[in-house]
């Protein structure tokens, strides 16, 4: 799978220069994940393409400023694409009861464990460390990052105070970050 | 409970939360503006990109339409890459760069000469250009993007609050407009200063509604919008130049 990777990276810097075949390459290699990425916390096929189409228009002329050591290709656009459709989903009202029932329990088996192997042990050691939360809690870091539940929106689902989420959101990341940190 | 866990500090939580996804529509504008100068924040967040990047990876795969790719070139701008993006779509007047260039590189010289501290060049430090006339209320700011490519020049007198700002090396591309930015915790979001004019001073008479500490401590930074400005009074992507005020050595 580092292969995958180094593919890629040399993808972007053919990107870089200009090249369109590359682009179309690395399209067909990555849009699924990003796409994944989008639809998840958007929830809708024709803005999360909409989003999609937007991000790549932004590779094409940013392909340049990828940085190998400090994140796989995959990881880089993908976290370029959650950052924007998270603007996005943000811009909308505040979410309804309607919307939330939709997003129900997330379950940690939903991702998808062949598309993480590039991260294999690393995604080991996240979800090592995710277990050490209170099952609650769990639920909510889980929510939060794969749809899109923004503070007030976990407050309803989990009939606690919003300043109660935040606080809970706080602990729940320094827990995480002291078992996640060597 | 968990008593034994440190807290994060304020600017963990909220890099933590950026990255998370939990903070709202005003605090990710916030954040999208303030980490391209604050190296703190923006360390925070490559931190928490990593620690969630096995997730990130993870997310299950869906295929888009089948046509998506072609509207995606469709799309794509005609020119070199490089000038395509809002970091880079900046025409630059080479000549004007040469000259700012030289300008500041006085401005270093005459500030080392008076034995203050020497101001050097990286995104966030200002420039007092006026501190031969002795008028130490005037600040000056300059934009830019990295030492190499200052874009803007913002001067204010912070007892009367006024601003004006010229472009020095920046057009904005057709149909295309620079909108200036402060931004400020007490304020909450970014607020904007209005558009700023291809050529010449565009002077900012909103500024008048923040206090001099805003005024002063304020980061100030340009986003590209579409023409006219923002639609929704949010800077709609990240700042493509910024820079903090500086008072006069």
């Amino acid at each position: 799978m580092a292969n995958a990777a180094e593919d890629l990276s040399r993808l972007l810097s053919e990107i870089a220069q200009g090249n369109r075949q590359s682009f179309a390459a690395f399209y067909s290699a990555t849009s699924a994940k990003v796409f994944g990425v989008c639809l998840s916390l958007l929830k809708r096929r024709d803005i999360a393409e909409e989003i999609v189409q937007e991000v790549y228009v932004k590779i094409w002329g940013k392909a340049a400023d990828f940085d190998a050591s400090r994140a796989s290709p995959i990881t880089w656009i993908a976290t370029i694409a959650r950052n924007r459709c998270l603007d996005e989903l943000r811009k909308k009202t505040p979410v309804s009861l309607d919307e939330l029932q939709e997003t129900q329990e997330f379950a940690a088996d939903e991702i998808n464990p062949l598309a993480g192997l590039e991260h294999g042990q690393d995604l080991a050691a996240l979800m090592r460390c995710l277990n050490t939360l209170e099952e609650e809690r769990k639920q909510m870091i889980l929510l939060a990052y794969y749809r899109g539940l923004s503070r007030e929106a976990l407050s309803q689902k989990f009939a606690k105070p919003v300043a109660t989420i935040k606080t809970w959101l706080h602990r729940s990341l320094a827990q995480l970050r002291i078992c996640l940190t060597p | 409970m968990t008593q034994l866990t440190p807290d994060l500090t304020p600017t963990e939580a909220l890099a933590a939360e950026y990255v998370l996804g939990t903070l709202d529509a005003d605090e990710r504008a916030s954040v999208t503006l303030r980490r391209a100068t604050d190296a703190d924040l923006e360390a925070h967040i490559q931190a928490w990109e990593q620690h969630f990047a096995p997730w990130a990876a993870a997310a299950a795969d869906v295929a888009p339409s089948a046509d998506l790719f072609a509207k995606i070139e469709a799309a794509l701008p005609k020119v070199e890459p490089k000038l395509s993006v809002a970091s880079s779509t900046i025409s630059v007047a080479n000549d004007n760069l040469a000259t700012l260039k030289r300008q500041v590189g006085r401005w270093r010289a005459a500030a080392l000469g008076a034995g203050a501290l020497a101001a050097s060049m990286f995104v966030g430090v200002g420039v007092q250009q006026y501190a031969s006339l002795g008028t130490p209320k005037n600040f000056v700011a300059v934009l830019q993007k990295d030492a190499g490519s200052p874009a803007f020049v913002v001067s204010v007198n912070v007892d009367t609050r006024a601003l004006t700002i010229r472009p020095v090396a920046a057009t904005a591309p057709q149909g295309k407009s620079y909108e200036l930015w402060i931004i400020n915790d007490k304020i909450g979001a970014p607020k904007s200063l209005g558009v700023v004019q291809n050529a010449g001073f565009t002077t900012a008479p909103q500024l008048k509604q923040y206090s001099s500490d805003v005024v002063q401590a304020g980061l100030y930074a340009i986003t590209l919008e579409q023409a006219g400005g923002s639609p929704d009074g949010k800077p709609s992507g990240a700042p493509v130049f910024a820079g903090k005020l500086v008072e006069a050595p």
